[in-house]
């Protein structure tokens, strides 16, 4: 690959509370479904929260049996299920050994993930290192034979897009022939629920789950954790169009930058975070008047969804008012690492379908977030550019944008 | 470079984030970096197993008193983004922060990761940090570590190579062109060791797979007048 060469997304491997491949849930997303529920298999009820758009249980991969499948953890699983997804739905399945292939994982807390489900399950790994067995990567690495450079990349709910970016530089850097990419969590367990939840950063709807999380809206009393995740395959334009592979999208631009103000909060300055919606555009060489969409981190805090507002209008100014934004997690919830992925797959729904996914629950819309919202229903129109924003804990703020290929 | 910062601010940190800090904190010191303008530059940090004394004392606590004690800080500072960002929040940087790693390949990923993220061109730095307890602890209840663990750091600020400066340099190389590279399993110790010896025999080495290595050569001749310009400083 030449440094300047295009990358293109050439496969997705998906799961999200909507469903577990990329045609569910996009029809999920744009027909506006709740994927939000009562939690039951944790036995929550004494924690605060009580809801969560968590995964039911996933199809047992390819390649892989029922026996194997369930003995693996649960991340290990949907990492699994969208990595041999993303490499079916690209057309490399059958030759995943002849290119150099890479992975770039977003996984924010794999080891701590782990140490809690075997704890509660009667295991003391986390007190007892000896018994430390394969990572998550290694677990993936080995059940697919792949021999290429691999990583785990963690910045919070940034996770995703950072792995996209890294992905991206490998291939250009030829480190890489192609290159699965994207983030994949399964946060919904009991420390969870209660670190988030005495914070009070959780949603306290627990008699309406559906209508829970409402970012935007007047009347949002938090986010609603979710699981899910999705890997990408990245390729090399010309690899791609040379096997006349189909093409989602091209990974376009890419922006970071930190706050540098707290663990938790958003800056109230919007400056860093617009600089890293700047650097995304600037990246991908295309003006604010030409993003057809923009897919908002907003999460359905109080704090964050009016501070994600100010960044907006601080870098498409007037223009704002003629770009239509929705908040996905409105639906999927906030899958924490696996977020910036799961949105990515809401922005390649509205490049597939022409029509920008709904915030759903958007009642009353708060006039601090004053934005151009598309409530409720998905809006069909032309998208030929989508701009994507993750923030996350410890102050890291991305973007990325991804273009229709024509 | 901030002078001074709120000890409160590590108050929910781990040891690897505090430790961490404290390797950079000292490479600015030893390094006169003082003058040094980070604002621009990136942070990645690669712990090994971070937040297992904390989450083992917080499981216990959550089995006996239920979920109300369950500490919200928990999450923002165990999990893998907290050491790259706590570092970036007291430096004031505002270039991109990630973690990675996480386990045993910790030190590969890491190196992996900052050299992609420098080769990228569009950042004047990058602090790497790089950290890990040895022995890994077994914790208590209360998550206490025993005495006989050591928690390592090691930070390495890193700048795109120029023909004019001197010091240690970080390439990436084909395996097969350094000898050994395959026999070494390189840690945290190992690194620091390196980086305190005068005058090491040979580069220090770490094997990425697919035939290739990083290889951290040259010794830390401390300036006279520290610049921007020093290609690699580190402190244990």
């Amino acid at each position: 690959m030449k440094p300047r060469d295009a990358v293109w997304i050439t496969g997705v491997g998906t799961a999200t509370p909507l469903g577990t491949s990329f045609p569910a849930s996009a029809e999920g997303l744009l027909e506006g479904r709740s994927g939000v529920r009562l939690l039951t298999r944790l036995g929550p009820d004494s924690f605060p929260c009580r809801i969560a758009a968590d995964l039911k249980a996933l199809p047992v991969p390819v390649g892989c049996s029922e026996q194997e499948f369930a003995a693996l953890d649960r991340q290990e699983q949907l990492v699994l299920w969208c990595a041999v997804e993303a490499l079916h739905d690209a057309g490399w399945w059958e030759r995943r050994g002849e290119p150099r292939l890479g992975l770039v994982l977003g996984a924010g807390a794999e080891a701590l993930l782990r140490w809690e489900r075997d704890w509660h399950g009667g295991g003391r790994i986390a007190a007892f290192p000896e018994q430390e067995r394969e990572s998550l990567l290694e677990t993936v690495q080995r059940r697919l034979g792949m021999t290429g450079p691999a990583t785990v990349v963690a910045a919070a709910c940034a996770s995703g897009n950072v792995a996209l970016a890294i992905a991206r530089q490998w291939l250009a850097l030829g480190w890489v022939d192609i290159c699965l990419a994207g983030g994949c969590d399964c946060a919904v367990t009991p420390m969870a629920l209660c670190g988030f939840g005495n914070l009070g950063a959780l949603s306290a709807r627990n008699d309406d789950p559906r209508t829970a999380s409402r970012p935007f809206d007047r009347g949002r009393d938090g986010l609603v954790l979710g699981e899910g995740g999705a890997l990408f395959m990245l390729e090399p334009a010309p690899t791609a169009r040379r096997r006349g592979a189909r093409a989602y999208a091209e990974l376009a631009g890419y922006g970071a930058s930190s706050d540098a103000h707290h663990m938790v909060i958003p800056s109230a300055d919007p400056g860093p975070a617009a600089a890293a919606v700047r650097q995304a555009l600037a990246d991908a060489r295309i003006n604010p008047d030409e993003v057809d969409y923009i897919n908002a981190h907003a999460t359905s805090t109080p704090v964050g969804d009016t501070a994600e507002a100010r960044v907006l209008w601080a870098v498409f100014g007037d223009a704002l008012a003629r770009v239509p934004v929705s908040a996905t997690k409105s639906m999927t919830g906030h899958a924490l690492s696996g977020a910036a992925a799961v949105d990515a797959v809401a922005c390649l729904a509205a490049l597939d379908r022409q029509a920008v996914p709904p915030t759903i629950n958007l009642f009353d819309p708060d006039p601090e977030c004053d934005l151009c919202h598309v409530p409720h229903q998905a809006r069909a129109q032309p998208v030929r550019v989508v701009l994507s924003n993750s923030f996350g804990f410890g102050g890291s703020n991305t973007c990325v944008v991804l273009r229709r290929v024509a | 470079m901030p002078g001074h910062f709120r000890p409160s601010l590590l108050k929910f940190s781990d040891e690897q984030t505090v430790a961490s800090l404290a390797a950079v904190l000292a490479a600015v010191d030893r390094f006169g970096l003082h003058s040094v303008d980070f604002t621009g530059w990136g942070v990645v940090s690669a712990p090994r197993w971070l937040g297992r004394p904390k989450l083992v004392a917080a499981l216990n606590k959550f089995d006996r008193e239920g979920p109300a004690v369950t500490s919200p800080m928990l999450v923002p500072h165990l999990s893998l983004h907290a050491v790259s960002g706590t570092i970036s929040q007291i430096l004031r940087i505002h270039g991109p922060n990630f973690g990675t790693g996480s386990g045993i390949s910790h030190l590969r990923e890491g190196i992996l990761a900052s050299l992609t993220l420098l080769s990228g061109g569009a950042l004047p730095g990058i602090w790497l940090t790089l950290s890990q307890w040895d022995p890994e602890p077994p914790p208590d209840i209360p998550g206490q570590v025993p005495a006989s663990c050591v928690c390592y750091a090691v930070a390495m600020a890193l700048v795109p190579m120029t023909p004019d400066v001197s010091g240690p340099r970080l390439r990436l190389q084909p395996a097969a062109t350094v000898h050994d590279a395959a026999a070494h399993t390189p840690d945290v110790c190992s690194l620091a060791d390196f980086l305190d010896s005068a005058f090491p025999a040979a580069g220090w080495l770490c094997p990425l797979g697919q035939g290739r290595c990083a290889e951290l050569t040259g010794t830390l001749a401390i300036p006279s007048a520290c610049s921007s310009k020093l290609p690699a400083e580190a402190q244990r």
